[in-house]
């Protein structure tokens, strides 16, 4: 730690950043234990900070702005965003620009539903795969609950969920997706869905780009409840869709739409 | 100005700094896009003074905004203003940029001087905010014109004050007390200049 009276005559030069990293280091050890020292080193601080405005302005060029937006879409468009921790938004949805995003980047207004969507994830993973998937996704709103209390507090971290809306083809139904965004993988779930009807199915949809690709057909048990692996980079997806189609499966929707969300 | 369509759906319009950037924080591209339309001019005025070649600012300022836009997070409203630390991360950049251009070695400091600000900021925050170039020209014009040079080699020119002093051929003591008291000058000024500011 650097003895006050070093510190006190090295001020101006810390605020202007102007020493070695050790003697910035020394000094932040000895700003803990001096308040002086630390107060006068942030009054000439902030005289440092003036020092910017008093360069003669210069326009920069038109480009570099165009530059910095693009450099900006690409980093947008690789990395995750963790927006389910963030604060709400102080400025309208309708900025958000049209390029594409990560789909979870418009989540936030769906986190009442993650801690729920991150229970089921992480009942899942350590009750096993294969053979607890069943009687896992049977629990009860009760069970979900208790595993939703049991979570509260905790940072979901890379997993995102969101709800899936039913439609007046099985108004009762309800359904979660979630995807891990560091795994790239997911999982929808489906719950009271009614059986379909002899020679039919229920089939996964994602829509991306005007183009609609198949996930399958929903893997559905005997008390209604139905799961189906996500896998891959979903991340551009606009919309999630369960639709009701003719066995085996359909190459593209045709049937009515019993679940869905959009992004 | 060509090329700063400066926010040009206005949806930012009046929206305080910090709330721009919890939007940058949500990875809103169009809050970046405004927080470059606020502050660009005097970032790339700030690079460009630092490194003095126009193709470098450029570089120094799209490597500053693209840090905002990753490290938004790290922001917090107790150690500054918004504008003050976007500019200490350029200053910071272009420094870098600076030094690893010769053979002074690079210095490895905190990106903004964080640690040194207090948790509530004060009524400066407020003054610095409204200050304008002329004044701020003023307050260094006032300086002796070592107290000066000295401060503008350190801010600008990315020097230490062991550096300066050999430079300049004085005492490390002179450089110290060169910096602390043309500091405390330019501030004693520009809190005259300010009626919010008593004293």
């Amino acid at each position: 730690m650097m003895e006050h009276q070093a510190t006190e005559e090295l001020l101006g030069a810390l605020a202007l950043g102007a020493v070695s990293t050790e003697e910035w280091r020394a000094a932040q050890a000895h700003f803990q234990e001096c308040p002086d020292c630390r107060d006068e080193a942030v009054r000439l601080k902030a005289a440092v900070d003036t020092l910017p405005i008093a360069t003669r302005e210069i326009t920069p060029p038109p480009a570099l702005r165009t530059r910095i937006l693009s450099a900006i879409s690409s980093e947008s468009s690789s990395l995750p965003v963790p927006v389910i921790a963030t604060r709400p938004a102080p400025v309208p949805v309708a900025v958000r620009r049209a390029q594409p995003q990560p789909f979870w980047a418009n989540w936030s207004r769906y986190a009442p539903v993650a801690a729920a969507g991150a229970s089921v994830v992480v009942l899942l993973v350590l009750a096993g795969w294969s053979n607890s998937v069943r009687s896992r996704l049977s629990a009860t709103e009760q069970e979900l609950d208790q595993t939703r209390a049991l979570l509260a507090g905790t940072a979901v971290g890379n997993i995102f969920t969101a709800n899936l809306r039913s439609t007046n083809a099985a108004p009762s139904t309800r359904g979660n997706l979630v995807y891990m965004t560091q795994e790239k993988a997911g999982m929808l779930m489906a719950w009271n869905m009614p059986p379909p009807p002899q020679g039919m199915v229920y089939q996964v949809w994602v829509q991306a780009n005007n183009q609609t690709r198949s996930l399958g057909v929903l893997t559905l048990y005997p008390d209604g409840n139905g799961v189906i692996y996500v896998p891959g980079d979903i991340t551009h997806i606009k919309a999630v869709v369960v639709t009701l189609e003719p066995e085996p499966h359909s190459p593209t929707p045709t049937g009515d739409t019993v679940l869905e969300t959009r992004f | 100005v060509a090329g700063e369509e400066r926010d040009p759906k206005g949806l930012f319009d009046g929206v305080a700094d910090d709330a721009l950037l919890e939007a940058v924080q949500r990875q809103d591209e169009a809050a970046i896009e405004a927080l470059y339309d606020r502050y660009g001019r005097i970032c790339f005025a700030l690079a460009y003074r630092i490194v003095n070649d126009y193709g470098v600012a450029e570089d120094v300022v799209q490597d500053a905004f693209v840090r905002v836009w990753r490290q938004a997070g790290s922001y917090t409203s107790g150690r500054g203003s918004v504008k003050n630390w976007l500019l200490s991360i350029v200053h910071h950049r272009a420094i870098d940029v600076l030094r690893s251009r010769g053979d002074r070695p690079r210095r490895d400091l905190p990106l903004d001087s964080a640690e040194m600000m207090p948790a509530n900021a004060d009524v400066w925050r407020e003054v610095s905010r409204s200050l304008e170039r002329d004044t701020v020209r003023a307050a260094l014009a006032t300086l002796p014109d070592a107290q000066r040079e000295t401060i503008e080699l350190a801010y600008f020119g990315g020097y230490t004050y062991v550096e300066i002093a050999e430079l300049m051929d004085v005492p490390l003591g002179t450089v110290k007390s060169r910096m602390r008291l043309g500091l405390e000058h330019m501030r004693d000024f520009l809190e005259a200049q300010s009626e919010e500011i008593p004293g």
